[in-house]
């Protein structure tokens, strides 16, 4: 079912059909007119923060443009919708924030997005289980304000928090920064509440509670079996203290060894995030400059000591270049170790002693709170400054896999490797659980034109995916699949795509919920 | 294509030449003994093509109670579905590594029980939540292909297909092998008693514990006088111990009185089910003695002499998948065949 994005000139926007105008009379009596064939909003839900899309924006193009945006308010107007686009077998895209690096908001059949904002409501709040019920619009900074005034929390503090709703982070199966200490979103949920794409409420909850729809069928669906309308969540308390530690290895390996150990030992750290030496030395001119830490001067420094240094790599990782730059990033040695653990006051002082012990007989070197307190200070600063360098004319992306302990190492050279012809390419290694972890790399890269930037970047990401594989990562760890990963997608389920296409057929048999995605 | 065979000879013959597997016959079955996850599909298919001959078919997985040696860096185990939960416990033992902390019914389980079971392989990891223990899953499927999920700690590819496999009962497809995720084994289990006045007091000292990163793996209760004995086990490091001690110590005295209080278990259960917490109090006060495990924030799992009022028994047959889904899944085996 799944065709190619159409890239159309922005200023070509086709002009609404009458079919489209229909459409916009029907939806406007169920949502009390909200919604719209507006070519600006047409424009503006044509994509989310996939960076591919940013390289067409920037030369003028946008991807197949959705022909209607409806903002529902409430769990019946979504049925309502569903079972109107249902009848007419038009395509309906849920729509949590559009920070997706995948593109899945892109409608690659056309049809209605449903920006699922307004739908923000704190249902229910239970402090002693403690569970919230949350719409699924909610955006997750404000989440986090109503549960905090309660001392509670979800645990689930993605760097996007201010731009992601809980219904994306469910349909991605995101994760949150300290998802090695209180899981990703799919480890918090106790019960989902769906509208599929027969219009039907379905009520997903964990056993032992009756009914064969369990949450996992939903989570990670990437709106392509239904639309996530509510959610009830698992919180933790807010942490009443915090340690702050950095220490510095020789190499990836011993680094590695030390992140392993400090797991071993029983430590929950909330934050353990190895550098490579690539990632270290940027991450390190975010700090170095001087102890202050106040409001303000932060963000400076961290525009002069990380992103401004991004955008002069950037524009030097062109072609030939990166090669150079990769091999020459070779030479360096040093690997920072980030570790935050947080808790009661006693707790984390016992942990972070141990951790230091941990840490000393694998050959770390202490060096102090400063670097992790930088990170918590600047934990949601980093997302909003990425456009200086699509703007300098270079990209930069992100790609997160994840593997098994035993097979990290080998996952870090064959990528790192894979990428060097294209981009610079730096990588932590984040979200440690005992049996693996999630690797992270960064690429920054440019090239001569915007088409060659295009072609440039989708050659990058090819060789990034393939060396994933053979390494024996799964090629998604948090962002989704979208239409970045299809490709990995299908290759990866193998034969069990036919499960996928069950439950499409069960959920959405007329096709009509996010089509082209998840190969169904 | 159905195979009229009236003779087993002849129909050994034919299923051993189409599946190129192993054969043999005896109690009027023709068992097909695949060695490989592709053979087990392969001898699926096979049989879903004999129409009624399928009867006289049975695709053994003998070959499949194999426990590999840890894989100690992941702290993972490969064993086949066959294998005995007792057995990759004692093994993962002798690597300072558990499971978790099963109840007494779970551990003379197979892997596949317990994986297609009610148990669906879940138990309490630290952080007092649930997590599978199957990190990558070897399938079967329904509809003749290979399902083999990724051996990731996590992942975002889609929805989580392999819910349509744990704690299902084989309905989607046969679970062959599985890698399993172990946990470091504390260093230390301590057991604390108490006499508390009502069930309630039990269910909100145990929400203490758990509440205060305390890690509980087992709790015995019972009636005594006009009280409950209660015993928990935690289990605990030894950076942390001092600490940790001292918070159960404390719950114990602001809910009741810690004291020794004597045998608390109550022989071997009978009956062992999953329940909410909001139901808990009630068969802690209604039940004979009880014995608690796999206590997570989601549930527990309660082990007794006899039924507990609003737990699920963990020996029920699962939910049933809905038969259109089962459908397109032998629609799609059709096609295959
Ligand atoms: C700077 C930056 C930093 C980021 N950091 C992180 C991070 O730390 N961790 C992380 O996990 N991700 C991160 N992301 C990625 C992104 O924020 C996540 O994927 C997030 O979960 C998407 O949420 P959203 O509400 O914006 O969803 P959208 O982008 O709007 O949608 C994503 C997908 O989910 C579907 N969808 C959305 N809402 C629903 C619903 N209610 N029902 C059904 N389907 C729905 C959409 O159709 C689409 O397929 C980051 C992104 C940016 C730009």
């Amino acid at each position: 079912m799944s065709r190619p994005v159409h890239r159309l000139p922005a200023r070509a926007l086709p002009a609404s059909t009458p079919e489209a105008r229909a459409l916009l009379r029907d939806a406007s009596r169920i949502v009390d007119g909200r919604a719209s064939i507006e070519p600006t909003d047409r424009l503006a839900y044509a994509r989310d923060l996939w960076p591919k899309g940013l390289i067409w924006a920037r030369s003028g193009q946008t991807p197949s443009p959705p022909e209607l945006i409806v903002w529902p308010e409430s769990l019946e107007e979504v049925r309502e919708l569903t079972l109107l686009a249902a009848r007419l077998g038009v395509p309906l895209v849920p729509f949590g924030a559009g920070s997706g690096l995948c593109g899945g908001t892109v409608a690659l059949h056309g049809g209605i997005v449903l920006d699922l904002k307004r739908m923000s409501r704190v249902v229910a709040l239970d402090p002693d289980a403690p569970e919230v019920e949350c719409e699924a619009g909610i955006l997750g900074e404000r989440l986090e304000r109503e549960l905090g005034r309660k001392g509670l929390s979800t645990g689930h503090l993605p760097s996007s928090l201010g731009c992601s709703t809980v219904g994306g982070w469910l349909a991605t199966r995101g994760a949150g920064q300290c998802s090695g200490r209180y899981g990703k979103i799919e480890d918090m949920v106790a019960s989902l509440t769906v509208v599929d794409g027969r219009g039907e409420i379905v009520v997903a909850a964990r056993r032992p509670r009756p009914g064969w729809e369990t949450p996992g069928l939903f989570l990670g669906s990437e709106g392509t079996l239904g639309t996530i309308c509510r959610a009830r969540l698992h919180l933790v308390s807010v942490p009443e203290a915090r340690a702050f530690q950095a220490f510095a290895f020789s190499g990836v390996r011993a680094g590695l060894d030390a992140l392993r150990a400090i797991l071993r030992a029983g430590l929950r750290p909330a934050l353990a995030r190895l550098y490579d030496p690539v990632d270290s030395q940027l991450f390190a001119r975010g700090y170095e400059s001087g102890a202050v830490h106040k409001r303000g001067l932060l963000r400076d420094r961290f525009d002069e000591g990380v992103m401004l240094p991004l955008e002069r790599l950037a524009s030097r990782a062109a072609a030939a270049a990166a090669f150079g730059l990769n091999r020459a990033a070779d030479l360096l040695r040093e690997c920072l170790l980030l570790l935050v653990f947080e808790g009661d006051s006693a707790l984390v002082e016992l942990e972070a002693e141990e951790a230091a012990r941990v840490c000393a007989a694998a050959g770390g070197e202490d060096r102090g709170a400063e670097p992790a307190q930088t990170w918590l200070q600047n934990r949601y600063a980093e997302p909003f400054r990425q456009s200086r360098i699509f703007d300098a004319g270079a990209f930069l992306d992100r790609l997160e896999v994840a593997g098994t302990w035993e097979r990290a190492v080998e996952i870090y050279e064959r990528v790192r490797d894979a990428v060097s012809p294209f981009a610079l390419v730096g990588c932590r290694f984040d979200h440690a659980r005992v049996e693996g972890c999630a690797l992270e790399f960064t690429f920054v890269g440019s090239a001569g034109s915007l088409e060659q930037v295009e072609r440039r970047y989708d050659d990058l990401w090819r060789s990034a995916l393939a060396a994933a594989r053979a390494a024996g990562a799964t090629f998604s760890h948090h962002h989704g699949v979208g239409v970045a990963r299809l490709n990995a997608f299908k290759s990866q389920v193998g034969d069990g795509l036919v499960l996928m296409r069950a439950l499409k057929a069960t959920f959405d048999p007329a096709g009509i919920m996010n089509p082209g995605k998840l190969g169904a | 294509m159905a195979v009229a065979a009236h003779d087993l000879t002849q129909l050994e013959e034919r299923v051993r030449k189409a599946a190129g597997v192993p054969t043999r016959t005896g109690d009027g079955v023709v068992e097909l003994l695949p060695g490989s996850l592709r053979e087990v599909a392969r001898a699926q298919a096979v049989k879903g093509m004999l129409g009624q001959d399928a009867e006289r078919v049975v695709v053994s997985l003998v070959a499949f109670d194999r426990i590999e040696a840890p894989d100690p860096a992941a702290c993972t185990i490969r064993v086949g579905a066959g294998a005995n939960l007792g057995e990759v416990e004692a093994t993962l033992q002798g690597w300072a590594l558990t499971l978790g902390w099963l109840s007494p019914k779970a551990r003379s389980l197979t892997v596949r029980d317990w994986l297609e079971g009610r148990h669906a392989g879940l138990r309490a990891v630290p952080g007092n939540r649930l997590e599978s223990a199957a990190l990558s899953l070897g399938v079967a499927l329904r509809s003749g292909g290979l399902f083999v999920t990724p051996a990731a700690p996590r992942s975002s590819g889609g929805p989580m297909l392999e819910t349509l496999f744990l704690g299902r009962g084989g309905q989607a497809g046969t679970l062959v092998e599985a890698q399993l995720r172990a946990l470091p084994r504390p260093e230390l289990e301590e057991t604390f008693h108490a006499l508390v006045e009502r069930p309630e007091d039990v269910v909100l000292l145990l929400r203490g514990v758990a509440a205060s990163d305390v890690r509980p793996v087992e709790v015995h209760t019972r009636r005594k006088g006009r009280g409950f004995a209660v015993a928990i086990t935690v289990a605990t490091y030894a950076f942390r111990a001092r600490r940790d001690r001292a918070l159960v110590e404390g719950l114990l005295k602001g809910r009741g009185e810690p004291r020794a209080v004597g045998q608390v278990g109550g022989g071997a259960p009978e009956f062992e089910g999953e329940l909410g917490w909001d139901r808990l109090a009630g068969a802690i006060g209604s039940a004979g003695p009880l014995g608690i495990y796999r206590i997570a924030r989601e549930s527990v799992v309660v082990a007794a002499r006899a039924p507990v009022k609003g737990a699920v028994a963990l020996d029920s047959p699962p939910e049933p998948l809905p038969a259109p889904l089962l459908g397109i899944l032998d629609g799609a085996g059709q096609e295959v065949a």
